[in-house]
Formats: C-alpha cells, sequence, structure tokens
C-alpha cells in the first residue's frame, strides 16, 4: 500500500465553489482510502469581510472537467499536486484529481461539513480546523472510494472572502 | 532502529524563507523515516502585525548549502541540532540539517501547508499548528526518505509583517 498527501494551494472562496475533486475511475484497478481532509485557511491576505464560510465533503459520482489537473510530485506551491510519502511509489493513472473543476465531480452522499472563518484578523481564523473524514478519531475508517466513485469539497450557496486550501491524506492500494 | 529529534530553533519569518532542510544524502547507508514536522510559532517576543503566515512542507532533491549546519547533541538554544532518543547511536554522518539553508535544497513536491498566527497577543498563535506529516494520525504512512532525498520548510512568496517560527522534527534512521 502506498501513502500520499494531494497537496490542494489556496483558492478565492466562492459561492458553491467546488475546490477540488478526487476520483479514482473505473479500471483504475486500485482502492483509494481517503484518511484525512483538512481545511486550511490562509491568513497571509488581509481580506474584508463578515461571514463564514461553510464547506462540505461529499461523494462524487463521476469524474471532475475543466479545472486544473493535479500532477505527479509538483514542486508548485500554487498548484494541485499528488505527492508520495514514499517517494519510490508513483500514483495510478486512474487515479486523478483537480483544482476547481468546471463540470463532472456529480454530487453524490454528503459526508460533513464544517464552517470557517477566514478574516486575517480574527483569531478564529487559526484555529485548528477538523478533519472532514475522521474527525480526528484513529478508529474510524477512511472513506473507500472503489472504481467509479470519489470526493469533493464545494462551499455552500453563501458568498464570502478569503482564501482556502486542503491538506487530503489518502493511499492507494 | 534509532529515533532522533531535529531540534530548530526559532527564524524571523520572511517571504520564500526556507527554514531548514533534512537530508539524507547517498552513501548513508540509511533510510530515514519522518515521523512528523510540528511548527512552533514563538510568541516570547512582542511582534505586530496581522497577516498570517503561510508555510508549506516540501520534499528536496538536493542537499541545502549556506546557512547553519546542525550540529549533534548541540546545546544552544537558538541553534539547529540532532538529538538521539537513544543517546548511544549516533546519527549517521551523512544525514544532514541547515538552519535557514541559503542554496540547494532544491524543491521536491510539495507535501503540505498550513497558516500560522504569529502575534503574541493572539490565542490561536499557540497550540494550534498541526503535524504537516500525518496530521496527528498514525496510520498515513510517514515520510520515508531513501538516498539523495530530503525535506524542508518554506514560506509562501506573502511576507508576514513580523513573527518568529521554528520546528520539532521526529525521525527514526534504518539500515538501508
Amino acid at each position: 500500500m502506498a501513502h500520499y498527501n494531494l497537496f490542494v494551494p489556496l483558492q478565492a472562496v466562492g459561492a458553491s465553489l467546488v475546490y477540488f475533486d478526487l476520483f479514482n475511475a473505473s479500471g483504475s484497478g486500485v482502492i483509494v482510502n481517503v484518511k484525512s481532509v483538512i481545511p486550511v485557511v490562509s491568513g497571509a491576505v488581509g481580506v474584508t469581510g463578515a461571514v463564514a464560510v461553510d464547506l462540505f465533503l461529499t461523494k462524487t459520482s463521476t469524474v471532475g472537467t475543466t479545472g486544473t489537473a493535479a500532477v505527479n510530485e509538483g514542486t508548485s506551491l500554487t498548484a494541485c499536486t499528488f505527492t508520495g510519502h514514499d517517494t519510490d511509489s508513483f500514483r495510478p493513472g486512474g487515479v486523478t484529481a483537480r483544482l476547481t473543476p468546471g463540470g463532472g465531480a456529480t454530487a453524490a452522499g454528503v459526508l460533513s461539513w464544517v464552517s470557517v472563518f477566514t478574516e486575517e484578523t480574527s483569531a478564529a481564523t487559526y484555529s485548528k480546523v477538523r478533519d472532514l473524514v475522521r474527525q480526528g478519531y484513529n478508529s474510524i475508517p477512511p472513506v473507500s472510494l472503489a472504481g467509479g466513485q470519489g470526493i469533493r469539497v464545494v462551499q455552500g450557496s453563501v458568498a464570502s472572502v478569503g482564501n482556502i486550501g486542503f491538506n487530503v491524506l489518502l493511499d492507494i492500494g | 532502529m534509532a529515533y532522533y529529534n531535529l531540534f530548530v530553533p526559532l527564524q524571523a519569518v520572511a517571504a520564500n524563507v526556507v527554514y531548514f532542510d533534512l537530508f539524507n544524502a547517498s552513501g548513508s547507508g540509511a533510510i530515514v523515516e519522518v515521523k512528523s514536522v510540528i511548527p512552533v510559532v514563538s510568541g516570547a517576543t512582542a511582534v505586530t502585525g496581522v497577516l498570517g503566515v503561510d508555510i508549506f512542507l516540501t520534499k528536496t532533491t538536493a542537499v541545502g548549502t549556506g546557512g547553519t549546519a546542525a550540529t549533534q547533541e548541540g546545546t544552544g538554544l537558538t541553534t539547529c541540532t540532532f538529538s538521539g532518543h537513544d543517546n548511544q547511536q549516533p546519527l549517521p554522518a551523512l544525514i544532514t540539517a541547515r538552519l535557514t539553508p541559503t542554496g540547494g535544497a532544491t524543491a521536491g513536491g510539495v507535501l503540505s501547508w498550513c497558516s500560522l498566527s504569529a502575534e503574541e497577543t493572539a490565542s490561536t498563535t499557540y497550540g494550534n499548528a498541526p503535524d504537516m506529516v500525518c496530521f496527528d494520525y498514525d496510520d498515513c504512512g510517514f515520510i520515508t526518505l531513501s538516498a539523495n532525498k530530503g525535506i524542508r520548510v518554506v514560506q509562501g512568496a506573502t511576507a508576514a509583517l513580523v513573527g518568529n517560527i521554528g520546528f520539532n522534527v521526529m525521525f527514526n534512521v534504518s539500515a538501508k
């Protein structure tokens, strides 16, 4: 079994925005176990806003389209990349992700949600945000993605301001 | 298998600064498994600023140069040092680290990131930094550094106004 991070850089928040999707295509021949999806609110850029951002982790039933595909072992701090914990293992081609997919990533079951504050002068912005998959409990199993299944994080219908990214831990076996 | 801490003392924040690198050079004869990289924001010095600090854990493909090399079992509270959990097992010489390397430490794949408050009067400056390797889980696979591989923590392009950040790095070393 090989372990990976999916690095999802910050993106400007937006109503109903799909921040990223991760998909295990039919025929990949592998199971993807998503162990954590942790939002990160960046306070490095000043913003002005009074309302928080509601984020939802949902399953998906189709692969995302458009947006920007994640690369392997990317070095950019502003692009989405899969990076292996064991540097000698490589991601199967049927396992893909996209930053801000513009289509596809069809919504399936809603798993969890969180509300985060994004104003850089507020202490609340830097509070530890719970993992959307296991909420910090080692005893809870990961979200398993068989062929033809995926996940995404989508913002609620209320617009706000700010910049949010994610740390996604997964294994593939 | 021997366990070590890499103590990384506080450094002033700055845009694009590489806080430290840890590298396992070819010929070390060892595998390094990085268990955790935990930022520590120091509130012991008063600063003024409102912007957060975005920092990124990445792999590296070359050893760092310049900066200040980590010592072994150093006693300074302001210098970088390897200290063994089991003091009877010295760290192989080709496993090295540097505080604020100015060259080398070539960027590899980006692993994770976080955003930190560095203002000493803000409650969230304290105790909110995540472990950037496994985010407190123990079943997510640690970062394996075979020969000629390393890690670093680098700040993003946005300069926070002020602040001081160090790290606690835990890893083990085993024979290849």
